[in-house]
């Protein structure tokens, strides 16, 4: 072994110390537990592909997957959008842009706890901001329980996550700062309008950390937890179940931790196929390479 | 005409031959059948101000001051390390458990010491000692199973209680106190593993007498044909009658709903049963039908709402009815948690029928102590499950919270201590010979309580399910193996 690989050797330790004591170990007892009838705390017993066996008939867990894949798109299709979208204007520097900036930033400094709470009330069917201002609009006599009632309910838990693209928005401008200025410049000369810039030269440019931005949001909203807990608690009846609040439900409620854990696997291989999909359909691995 | 002291008293001292005539109970945790208490009032008019006997401790000036005089103890020094919680809502007994905990401490000052890691509420400490029990494989050595639901019945299964009978055997002062149902239903196989009951509390409902009399009803309801009328008359005059909420296993509605499901005998019968499988009933229908009826005239924030909504529409004057029990009324006399002189206007009323609801029931104790820990610690750890369970710790939550004690008789003046609106709740029960219905958050499994009725009691209140499939929900829950 070469000095340079025996150093690479060095530094590598700690992480994979950690990896294994924090994530591998928990992994490897997850997947076990998994084909298991086990309360959690006990010995666990062995009953095979039992628990897997009773997910396809099983219409919370059904509800779940459902919700995270349109979660999952929606991130996909407007929550990283929407990020890059600010992230090109601000690179334009309006006015105010440092401030937009920062408080398109503030969201990520709330925890998502808070932030939840903050759209309890502001959906509150009584003395919620959303109804009022429906009705100062000239719907007086409009009235929603937007976390309750079955037309709207997931609509409701969507919105307090889908317009805060803080990450995004950050890696995007850190993105567009990397990209040399003279490209901008000499189209512009050739009479390109800014839009055109955006259009044919930013947004190629931009593929690899669409890329990552889409995984980290696609892969953040198949765990959601908060959101839908402290809003809706799942309901009404499950119709905004999470796979992250199922699991939770399961796990502390029911203590049935071996089918828990069941989900818990199918969950990890939703991340994991999001990931390597995602990769190869952004060809993120590709374009660091080739840049 | 009896004042409504000498009505408590009477009712205490009915309470306990009650108690002494007591009937059996199953020596194991599931399975077993509680009926309803009900109240006679036809006892011989005996020990109406009865002495406080020498277990109570000295009687002080002001009822309300814990006996902290130091006591002879061999042991220590340790410190008891253990988690509780406070700001559930439950103001009274915050303040009970911390002055009975600063107490405990100035007793056994330099022997023992309780140190507790506070977390913010009841579902918190559950997660708490769920995560750390599943984390570590061990109880903290202050435990409390009757506020962990269906975890409670693991630990017993993994033998993960001390066996508390050692230590009540040697207290005379501890077992007179205890409920003897109690005291059975809490030894398995020989071992008592949680301490006793001591006291019931009975839950009904407070009515603010000024919002009722603007819909010109100058009285509670007594009867259901009188409270459909009560809540009519109420929305006619633009006022939301009753506090409701969903989340906190929906515990104002659904209190109301058990008071529907015992219009009937067979209702009374099935809220006797432990952990029932079988929800299709007509009565749990009916009452199903009728509840999401009583959410026609709530607050729109009901669906969804979390207890604190619901009180903080009652305290502020929102709504006209809250169901609860007197551990709330403290509530009513503090100007910085509802408006000056509020408490004036509440009155104290029972679930028509009339019939109240047992805030605990005959269940698993609420003291226990986990394995695991030196003979020293345990013994500490006994020390603070038998004050808490004890005399004196009665005696406050009797006067400060209007539980029933029945085996603990009380002098006068401790008696007249109690909050008049609580005092009339006791004499409403005396007086009606009302049935004290055991909980459905005692009967029903975790699981219905925290999940099926979080979920399913705002569909049926929105009319997103029928009562049919609302009983089916109940049913198919109650049949999945927590």
């Amino acid at each position: 072994m070469t000095r340079s690989r025996l150093w690479i050797a060095v530094f590598l330790i700690p992480t994979l110390l950690l990896f294994t004591l924090i994530y591998a170990i928990p992994i490897i007892v997850m997947v076990a537990t998994s084909f298991s009838d086990w309360d959690g705390f006990g010995r666990p017993e062995f009953i095979g592909l039992d628990n897997y066996g009773n997910l396809p008939g099983d219409r919370q867990f059904l509800l779940a997957v459902r919700n995270s894949l349109l979660w999952g798109l929606i991130a996909a299709g407007i929550h990283v959008p929407f990020g890059v979208a600010v992230a090109l204007i601000l690179n334009r520097r309006p006015f105010g842009w440092r401030f937009i900036r920062s408080i398109s930033l503030l969201p990520n400094l709330i925890p998502p706890a808070a932030l939840a709470i903050i759209y309890v009330f502001v959906f509150n069917p009584g003395i919620g901001l959303a109804n009022q201002l429906i009705q100062a609009f000239g719907f007086e006599n409009f009235q929603a329980n937007w976390f309750f009632e079955p037309g709207t309910a997931f609509l409701a838990v969507t919105i307090v996550w889908v317009f805060y693209a803080g990450v995004i928005i950050l890696i995007t401008m850190a993105e567009l700062a990397a990209i040399p200025p003279e490209l901008r410049e000499s189209a512009l000369v050739d009479g390109a309008t800014e839009r055109q810039v955006d259009w044919h030269i930013h947004v190629p440019l931009l593929r690899n950390v669409v890329g990552v931005g889409v995984i980290i949001a696609v892969t953040e909203v198949f765990k959601t937890f908060e959101y839908v807990f402290l809003t809706t608690g799942g309901g009404p009846g499950a119709e905004t179940m999470s796979l992250g609040l199922l699991i939770y439900n399961l796990a502390t409620v029911r203590f049935n931790s071996g089918y828990a854990n069941a989900i818990g696997v199918v969950l990890l291989i939703m991340g994991l196929l999001a990931f390597v999909l995602l990769a190869r359909a952004f060809r993120v691995t590709e374009s660091a390479r080739t840049r | 005409m009896r004042t409504p002291k000498e009505r408590v008293a009477w009712l205490l001292a009915i309470v306990f031959l009650i108690a002494a005539c007591g009937g059996t109970q199953s020596g194991t945790t599931t399975a077993s059948t509680e009926p309803s208490v009900t109240v006679a009032t036809t006892a011989p008019a005996t020990a109406t101000t009865a002495p406080a006997t020498a277990t109570t401790g000295a009687t002080t000036a002001d009822p309300m001051a814990m006996e902290c005089s130091p006591v002879d103890y061999a042991g220590g020094p340790v410190t008891l390390n253990f988690v509780w919680w406070v700001g559930g809502g439950d103001t009274a007994s915050d303040t009970l458990f911390t002055d009975a905990l600063a107490c405990f401490n100035q007793r056994y000052e330099g022997k023992i010491e309780a140190v507790v890691d506070y977390v913010p509420g009841g579902e918190d400490y559950l997660a708490k000692l769920t995560t750390d029990y599943a984390a570590s494989g061990q109880l903290p050595i202050v435990v409390a199973p009757k506020r962990v639901g269906d975890l409670a019945q693991i630990w017993i299964d993994n033998d993960e209680l001390v066996d508390l009978k050692p230590y009540f055997d040697a207290s005379p002062e501890w077992q007179d106190v205890a409920i003897e149902e109690s005291t059975t239903f809490n030894t398995i196989d020989g071992k008592l593993i949680a301490a006793p009951d001591t006291f019931v509390t009975p839950v009904g409902l407070f009515y603010n007498m000024e919002l009722l009399g603007q819909a010109g009803i100058d009285k509670v309801p007594e009867t259901w044909d009188e409270w459909w009328a009560t809540l009519e008359a109420l929305d006619a005059a633009g006022i939301p009658a009753v506090s409701l909420h969903t989340q906190d296993i929906g515990w104002s509605a659904m209190l109301i709903f058990e008071a529907l499901v015992a219009r009937t005998p067979e209702g009374v019968a099935f809220l006797g049963e432990k952990y029932p499988t079988d929800y299709n009933h007509p009565f749990i229908i009916e009452a199903s039908r009728d509840i999401a009826r009583v959410f026609q005239f709530t607050t729109p924030d009901a669906v969804g709402g979390a207890y604190t909504l619901a009180a903080n529409n009652f305290l502020s004057g929102v709504t006209a009815i809250m169901p609860n029990g007197p551990w709330m009324i403290g509530e009513f006399r503090d100007p910085a948690l509802s408006s000056e002189g509020f408490g004036d206007k509440i009155a104290s009323g029972l679930y028509p029928g009339p019939v109240a609801v047992d805030d605990a029931g005959i269940q698993v104790g609420d003291w226990g102590i986990g394995v695991g820990y030196s003979p020293e610690e345990t013994a500490a750890a006994a020390e603070f499950v038998e004050f808490m369970s004890g005399p004196e710790f009665t005696r406050q939550r009797v006067i400060r919270m209007g539980s029933i004690a029945p085996n603990l008789p009380l002098p006068a003046e401790d008696l007249a201590s109690l909050d008049p609106l609580a005092a009339d709740l006791l004499t409403l029960i005396q007086d009606n010979n009302a049935p004290i219905l055991p909980g459905y958050f005692v009967q029903w499994t975790s699981f219905i309580q925290n999940e099926t009725i979080v979920q399913g009691l705002p569909q049926l209140a929105l009319g997103q399910i029928t009562p049919e499939q609302f009983a089916q929900q109940l049913t198919d829950a109650a049949q999945e193996t927590p």
